[in-house]
């Protein structure tokens, strides 16, 4: 059997999986909006693992990080930094956030914000900039998965159907079975792109150059350049590898696929397990990537494309049912980001828009129907910005990375009580010269003084919260005590009724 | 008005000892620490770059240092 053959059919193998398991997600789902949207807040530990680890492990981790060695060498390593940074974050502050969804009933980020702010405002803007800053990564993720079939297939299948075909099914299991199709897809998406990066890289390895501790012989031989920072083409300086770790740990956490996923969990004991935990398999996963990408330095040098090293060495050294499964892995880390994003915007979407402004006091029945008419809404906006070339996204999908972070003062003044409040007026004018800021530091002048533009946008957004906070109104007392005492209570006293 | 005591300050000795092994732990993980000591490639460990080992087991300390936390109740 001809090896494009055997690719393809394992992907569409895969897809069948996730179909057959968005059905079985349908018959389990009552016509309640917490179900459909967070699960019913039952997530045991085991698939909220897997789903928060296969949802922060995009395409990216699967093809970037190999290119990421390939190119720039053990610099990516600090990638374990971020990994190691989310977990402590998803314990201090995603148990928070937990704890008050709890207990307020909250569904979506700025549920929570627009209660303490006491402020429309606040939750119109985090609904934009929450939706804004990752509908955008729908795009990056179908291009993605468009580009793994057309390449397993050996172009038989063309990158825009490939596209479709994957954005249909991601959607079509959502639009089934809600957030719980998500959550069980991602568990076998976590599994299998865990092993498929593994079992993939070490093939590889001993195939090539007769095992991992050769490898890195090997390179430390004939490239040293790749083993010492900044890299051979000087980009890890340390304003860079400090940034990084900032927009890559708190900047993801603060997209809304991640920070309702915290809503989600079971129990305290769950959502602490999970931050003790996740670094785990976010580290690990980058171990494998180095041996491929810098592997791939050595054995195919000259690639025009470094982020397709992984691809192209399977298909050169693997056998055939090997790459097909691999690639099928691949396609699982992309989809299970995709699935996630497209679940959260249709949350914000229903929820901070629909219910609030459009049709409010409507039934659950009516809300769900409505929640999956904005999937097909995103499923096509999806595709378009998939297929087409559209100049003004290259400056968004610049600022995307760190747009989301510029939640954080706004969330810190929530989750932590502390000395001086946070305001409302403080939070508004914050996220706004902290885009700005961003705007300028990533497109306009990119990384001045050689630090990461996403850090500038949120120091400048820190001080600008800061300060207008000190001058302006904070919320009523009895809403400060209400929330900043349910925190006080889930910290120090136990868990929430 | 009543508030609530900081929560950026830990008030209990486990706390304190999981909160400052997490940043001094992390801190040698960041610049300028990790150029300054850990920036080369000899002595090799295992048969692995100095730089790849340095992060690594700075890595696995982080993660114990929070498993430590979960398990004393914090």
């Amino acid at each position: 059997m001809e090896p494009w053959v055997v690719s393809t059919s394992l992907i569409f193998v895969y897809l069948l999986v996730t179909i057959v398991i968005g059905a079985v997600a349908n018959r389990r789902m009552s016509v309640d909006l917490e179900d459909f949207l967070l699960y019913g807040r039952r997530a045991g530990f085991v698939v909220l693992y897997l789903t928060v680890c296969a949802t922060y492990h995009s395409a990216f981790a699967f093809l970037g990080s190999g290119g990421f060695f390939y190119t720039h060498g053990i610099g990516f390593w600090a990638a374990g930094a971020w990994t190691v940074l989310v977990g402590a974050i998803t314990y201090v502050l995603g148990s928070r956030i937990w704890a008050l969804g709890k207990v307020f009933g909250y569904i979506t980020p700025a549920d929570m914000l627009a209660d303490f702010y006491e402020s429309d405002a606040v939750r119109i803007v985090t609904a934009v900039v929450s939706v804004l800053f990752t509908i955008l990564y729908i795009q990056v993720q179908a291009q993605g998965l468009g580009y793994i079939l057309s390449v397993a297939s050996g172009d038989r299948i063309s990158f825009e159907l490939g596209t479709l075909i994957l954005l249909a099914v991601a959607a079509g299991y959502l639009i089934a079975g809600g957030l719980r199709a998500v959550y069980w897809t991602d568990v076998v998406q976590g599994v299998w792109m865990y092993l498929a990066v593994w079992i993939g890289a070490l093939v590889l390895a001993f195939e090539l150059f007769g095992g991992p501790l050769e490898l890195w012989r090997r390179v430390a031989a004939e490239r040293p350049d790749l083993l010492t920072l900044p890299g051979p083409q000087g980009f890890f300086t340390p304003g860079m590898w400090f940034g990084m770790v900032i927009v890559l740990s708190f900047g993801i956490v603060f997209q809304p696929q991640i920070l309702m996923r915290y809503y989600t969990a079971a129990s305290a004991r769950t959502i602490k397990w999970l931050g003790a935990t996740t670094p785990i398999y976010l580290m690990s996963l980058y171990i494998p990537a180095a041996l491929v990408g810098l592997g791939g330095a050595l054995a195919m040098p000259d690639l025009a494309v470094p982020d397709t090293v992984f691809p192209e060495m399977l298909f050169a050294y693997a056998p055939a049912w090997l790459t097909g499964l691999i690639l099928a892995g691949a396609t699982a880390a992309a989809m299970s980001t995709l699935d996630s994003i497209l679940h959260s915007n249709m949350t914000v979407l229903t929820r901070d828009v629909y219910q609030r402004y459009i049709r409010p006091g409507r039934t659950p029945g009516h809300y769900i129907l409505a929640g999956r008419l904005f999937v097909v809404g995103l499923l096509a906006i999806g595709y378009l910005l998939s297929v087409g070339t559209f100049q003004f996204l290259v400056i968004l999908v610049t600022l995307s990375g760190a747009g989301a972070l510029q939640l954080m003062p706004a969330f810190l003044g929530v989750c932590f009580p502390g000395r001086h409040l946070t305001t409302r007026d403080g939070v508004l004018a914050g996220i706004g010269a902290g885009l700005v800021a961003l705007y300028l530091t990533l497109v306009v002048h990119p990384h001045p003084l050689g630090l990461h533009g996403g850090v500038w946008g949120l120091l400048v957004n820190f001080v600008v919260t800061a300060v207008v906070s000190h001058v302006t109104t904070p919320p009523r007392e009895e809403t400060v005590a209400r929330i900043h005492g349910a925190v006080e209570r889930f910290v120090y006293e136990g868990e929430p009724a | 008005m009543r508030r609530a005591r900081s929560h950026y300050i830990p008030r209990t000795r486990d706390g304190r000892i999981a909160v400052s092994a997490f940043l001094v732990l992390f801190a040698f993980t960041q610049p300028p620490l990790v150029y300054l000591l850990a920036n080369r490639i000899e002595p090799r460990v295992a048969g692995l770059p100095f730089l790849y080992v340095y992060l690594l087991v700075l890595y696995v300390a982080l993660i114990g240092v929070l498993v430590w936390a979960r398990r004393r109740g914090l």
